[in-house]
């Protein structure tokens, strides 16, 4: 909830400067090399400081709608068992039980999910990365003339629910030939079950992150291309050293967006592995999920502390998104 | 040209898989017609798998395979057991894709529903009743793990769903015991408390109205399926009059589906808002330390649901049983692990885990099963048990039950109307299974 | 050359982990296949039921009723909010993250949660809300009036913080010159946001667009944890349908026949997007 007793003085960007905020000291910059407008008046200014007002109080009202479901699982997880049970609890808990985030720790070895769970995630950027830059930019800008036709493939494999290929997916991983003792049949073994391949290889790269880094591609300027082949730049270079830094914020979004599908994958993991040394952090969350109590306490201090690093890598990775972050890159 | 070699790989891996799902699947290990008995004199060993819904976590683990399977491995050393603890709600799926790439534990833990079906399609094979040893399971409870006349699980662990009641808020209103003869009697009293207290007394139609429907059509005299399987009995007049029942109260106000929390939340009974709940055993942890004052012995009252019939009662079983594959490799050391899962040591041990009810009534009285009175009083009933099911397409009836009953019991759809439809869909189901 | 090259390995991987199972969910949408028995093919039998099957009509009518609703009014606010926040303003990283916190957290979680805002009575946060301007209670989940309403504002609510990422994502390409040249022509906040912002983010509209669209589609874990497809089917969608038929009926080819019918429906709704958002380049 916003702290409404303080109410924050909204200023005019050109005039605030918050020391080491990076987003501040970048628009300072793009602001001072531009050419200073005409002096405006009071009244206009005082116009656009009561807007900007308004739009921090929605801005906040929007903020706070959309934290309040987490403060509630915040509550949840630290309030007592009394109040748990209570037809109406008080918003704000009478009394604070950190100790159900160790309770909820000890419940299940988390610490192998969360590694576990971290490997995927990170596995997944990197390949994410280099595979859906690679065909994204292919994509966008070297117009062969298959690109429609693959895109539109891209596409169509975002279209068939999950379930509906489970059981295909499945047995291409148990019946994997010459790994985990099956022969060039893909019999007599087990395949990828059990293992870390399965865990990675189907995730590698996905239709999402292609298709979302080709819409940054397309946006970017051909002449630079055109320009680099005249310089005699090898294509694979036009690619990674002039067209892609341009993207980085299509490669940023992707990157995050790969680590927390890995992070929060569930269900494929589970199906993929018996041994629990490989098991990830949701299927850690289901213990506290029985088939007629659900512990919601240890729950919601589980989902809390498995969400945390998420929050904090979007805190670090939005800070990134500051305006000219990318036009600087261009000239 | 690439269009086509882009065809080309797609069919050959298609292929591949195809084959490979044809040749894994399919039930049916060598003699899976003979049921399976266990050999007291062989000699045990090599790695058992087993599949469970139950036991997750640190501590379910060293339940477990710490206490539980350790006292099978001490006298049969050369036996090892890996786990698998899958949660209750993805254990279908779990089931299925082992099933189809042919790698099903030696054990299976499953809930009710998935016996008939399982044994149809030759996933189970048959048991010998000796398995069962000295265990005495309730008569319909087993009836529902046998298929065309074989035994094919046995059931572990019961979720019992007894009415429970407010000792104290039922005094204020006169009320000493409300236990009645009848279910007829049963609505007056219901209705009585509603006139003096203005609220819902009571609180059942929040549950699954499938396992509501299940116990009333039993409490009404009937049955939902024919001996085989093979016949709905949804249009039947004990169904119909026990859904008639269920709309009723609804109507009346007498229980309300309104009141429906998820598992875990406070719910109408525990919050005082009724006087008279349709609890699991489940329950107790939450209910004992959210709200001690209701499980203390002159607050909390327990009985059963009555019948049409004087002195007949009904007590719903929801529950986990343990099937043996019949792909196992290892059918002599499966049989042992599954004779001494069922043993009063091994089930005591995992009743005092998980907080579900033993499924045989030969634990003697006194033993401890971790203090949860609901599961004791159960424990105590068992010769009452009635549960839903007993067909092989029930999981697939099962499904689709709950919205058609919704409708009927939120006045959607008249009950003439929903009972044509459940036996239509029953029969559809039942018809597809051959 | 190089366009092949650099699409290959992404290609490969798609046409093994997507394309095969694919192929084998079409073959299986013709065949009789109970997971256990090898499949029997069954001719179109599984289409032909599927025409009369009501319920699958019925979860393909509330997919599109939340795409109908949810996708434009979370894509509006992302739209907008993207833009608020990519100016420099006071609180912006906090207002950025905690609108873009719903998103973080796995599905069945988010699901949990809001378990406890439609709780009925007063427990349920959402009715202590309204019982402050003195609304309610109300049944969210137990009432099939209301449900998928229910449903659909959760929908709303998760979806709005990737859509803002990914707008502001975009926002960071467009040059603060085409502004500045806009604000010497005099041009207000309003006809910049249409005439600047809007042409120019027209590629991340055109994803946000088709990718919601998909996903809303997609729908699962929410409706399987917050309402099972219930009261009387209110909620259930196409992907809880299939769900039922492939692992609680063990009707594979059923669902898949369902999956295929849905893939239709999307490569549709895909075309129809590029109409509206005019071509998937911008250009």
């Amino acid at each position: 909830m916003a702290n409404e007793t303080n109410t924050p003085d909204i200023e005019d960007v050109t005039r605030t400067h918050v020391p080491g905020d990076p987003a501040d000291d970048s628009i300072q910059q793009v602001r001072s090399s531009t050419p200073d407008h005409a002096v405006k008046d009071v009244s206009q200014r005082r116009r656009r400081r009561i807007s900007r007002t308004i739009l921090w109080v929605i801005l906040a009202a929007i903020s706070a709608a959309m934290v309040l479901p987490f403060l509630w699982m915040f509550f949840t997880a630290v309030r007592s068992q009394d109040e748990l049970g209570q037809p109406n609890p008080p918003f704000f808990p009478r009394s604070w039980h950190f100790e159900n985030f160790g309770r909820a720790i000890d419940a299940a070895p988390f610490h192998i999910y969360a590694r576990n769970s971290f490997i995927i995630g990170i596995v997944n950027v990197f390949t994410t990365l280099l595979f859906g830059a690679s065909a994204g930019y292919a994509l966008a800008k070297l117009r062969f003339k298959a690109a429609p036709w693959i895109f539109g493939w891209f596409l169509a494999t975002m279209m068939i629910p999950f379930y509906a290929t489970v059981i295909p997916s499945f047995l291409l991983v148990r019946f994997m030939p010459l790994f985990g003792g099956n022969d060039i049949f893909g019999q007599g073994g087990q395949g990828w079950i059990d293992s870390w391949w399965a865990l990675l290889v189907p995730g590698m790269v996905g239709a999402f992150s292609i298709f979302l880094l080709r819409q940054f591609y397309v946006t970017t300027p051909t002449e630079l291309i055109e320009a680099a082949r005249i310089d005699g730049l090898s294509e694979p270079r036009i690619w990674l050293e002039i067209m892609t830094p341009l993207v980085k914020p299509g490669l940023l979004t992707v990157g995050l967006l790969s680590f927390e599908g890995g992070w929060n994958n569930f269900l494929w993991p589970l199906l993929v592995t018996r041994d629990e040394s490989l098991r990830v952090i949701q299927v850690g969350l289901s213990v506290f999920r029985q088939e007629s109590n659900t512990q919601w306490d240890l729950l919601m201090a589980g989902t809390t502390l498995s969400a945390l690093p998420m929050i904090v890598l979007f805190i670090i990775f939005q800070r990134y998104f500051v305006n000219g972050f990318v036009n600087s890159g261009i000239k | 040209m690439l269009n086509r070699r882009q065809l080309l790989t797609a069919a050959g891996l298609a292929g591949v898989g195809l084959a490979a799902a044809a040749c894994s699947s399919g039930g049916g290990g060598g003699d899976a017609d003979q049921p399976a008995a266990p050999k007291s004199d062989a000699v045990l060993k090599g790695t058992l798998n087993i599949i469970t819904p139950e036991f997750a976590g640190t501590d379910g683990k060293k339940a477990f395979e710490g206490d539980i399977l350790k006292k099978f491995t001490e006298k049969h050393p050369d036996v090892k057991f890996q786990v698998d603890y899958t949660p209750w709600d993805k254990l279908n799926e779990k089931l299925s894709t082992q099933i189809a790439g042919g790698q099903a534990s030696d054990l299976i833990m499953m809930g009710m529903g998935w016996t008939a079906p399982f044994a149809q399609k030759k996933v189970f094979a048959p048991l010998d009743e000796s398995v069962l040893g000295e265990a005495k399971i309730p008569e319909l409870l087993l009836e529902n793990a046998k298929w065309d006349g074989k035994l094919y699980a046995v059931p572990l662990l019961l979720e019992s769903r007894p009415f429970i009641y407010r000792k104290d808020l039922l005094a204020m209103h006169g009320v000493d015991n409300p236990e009645r003869d009848t279910i007829d009697d049963f609505t007056e009293l219901l209705r009585e408390l509603k006139g003096k207290t203005g609220g819902v007394p009571l609180d059942m139609l929040a549950s699954s109205l499938r396992q509501v429907w299940g116990q009333m059509t039993f409490a009404f005299g009937g049955t939902q399926f024919s001996e085989d399987g093979m016949e709905a009995h949804f249009n039947k007049e004990p169904a119909v009059k026990a859904l008639q029942w269920m709309v009723d109260i609804q109507k009346e106000k007498l229980s309300d589906f309104n009141l429906r929390v998820a598992a875990g939340q406070p719910g109408a009974y525990q919050t005082g808002k009724c006087v008279i709940g349709w609890q699991s055993s489940g329950v107790w942890p939450s209910l004992a330390q959210q709200s001690p004052e209701l499980v203390k012995d002159e607050n909390l009252g327990m009985m059963l649901c009555p019948s049409t019939e004087a002195g007949k009662k009904v007590l719903y079983q929801g529950g986990t049983l343990v099937g043996l594959s019949s792909r196992t490799k290892n059918e002599d050391a499966a049989l042992a692990a599954l004779q001494y899962l069922v043993s009063n040591e091994a089930l005591a041990a995992a009743s005092k885990f998980t907080g579900k009810v033993p499924a045989n009534s030969n634990i003697a009285k006194g033993t401890d099963l971790g203090g949860n009175k609901i599961l004791d009083y159960s424990q105590q009933n068992l010769e009452h048990s009635v549960t839903d099911g007993g067909t092989a397409a029930w999981m697939e009836i099962r499904g689709k039950m709950d919205p058609i009953l919704e409708g009927a019991v939120l006045g959607k759809k008249g009950v003439q109307e929903s009972i044509e439809e459940l036996q239509k869909m029953a029969e559809d189901s039942i018809g597809r299974i051959k | 050359m190089w366009g092949w090259l650099l699409t290959l390995p992404a290609l490969i991987h798609t046409l093994i982990w997507v394309g095969a199972p694919v192929v084998v969910a079409i073959f299986m949408s013709f065949t009789d296949y109970d997971v256990v028995n090898p499949p029997e093919f069954n001719g179109g039998a599984n289409y032909t039921e599927l025409m009369g099957d009501q319920v699958f009509w019925r979860a393909l009518w509330h997919n599109l009723i939340m795409v109908t609703f949810g996708v434009p009014i979370s894509m509006f606010i992302a739209l907008v909010l993207a833009v608020a926040l990519n100016q420099a303003l006071r609180g912006q990283s906090w207002f950025r993250t905690m609108i873009f916190m719903p998103h973080v957290t796995a599905t069945v979680a988010i699901a949990m949660i809001w378990l406890w805002i439609y709780a009925p009575g007063t427990p349920g946060l959402a009715n202590r809300i309204l019982s402050f301007v003195g609304l309610g209670p109300f049944n969210w989940l137990t009432s099939t009036d209301l449900a998928l309403p229910a449903v659909i504002l959760v929908t709303i609510w998760q979806g709005i913080g990737i859509k803002m990422l990914i707008y502001l994502a975009a926002l960071q390409g467009v040059s603060h010159e085409l502004y500045e040249a806009a604000e010497v022509d005099g041009a207000n906040t309003i006809q910049k946001f249409f005439q600047i912002t809007v042409p120019l983010l027209r590629p991340a509209t055109f994803f946000v667009l088709v990718t919601s669209i998909i996903g809303n589609f997609q729908t699962f874990d929410l409706i399987f944890n917050l309402t099972n497809g219930g009261p009387a089917n209110a909620t259930t969608v196409i992907t809880y349908q299939i769900y039922v038929a492939a692992f609680q009926q063990f009707r594979m080819g059923y669902a898949t026949a369902m999956s295929v019918i849905l893939l239709l429906v999307l490569l549709v709704l895909t075309l129809l997007s590029r109409k509206i958002v005019g071509g998937t380049d911008g250009e």
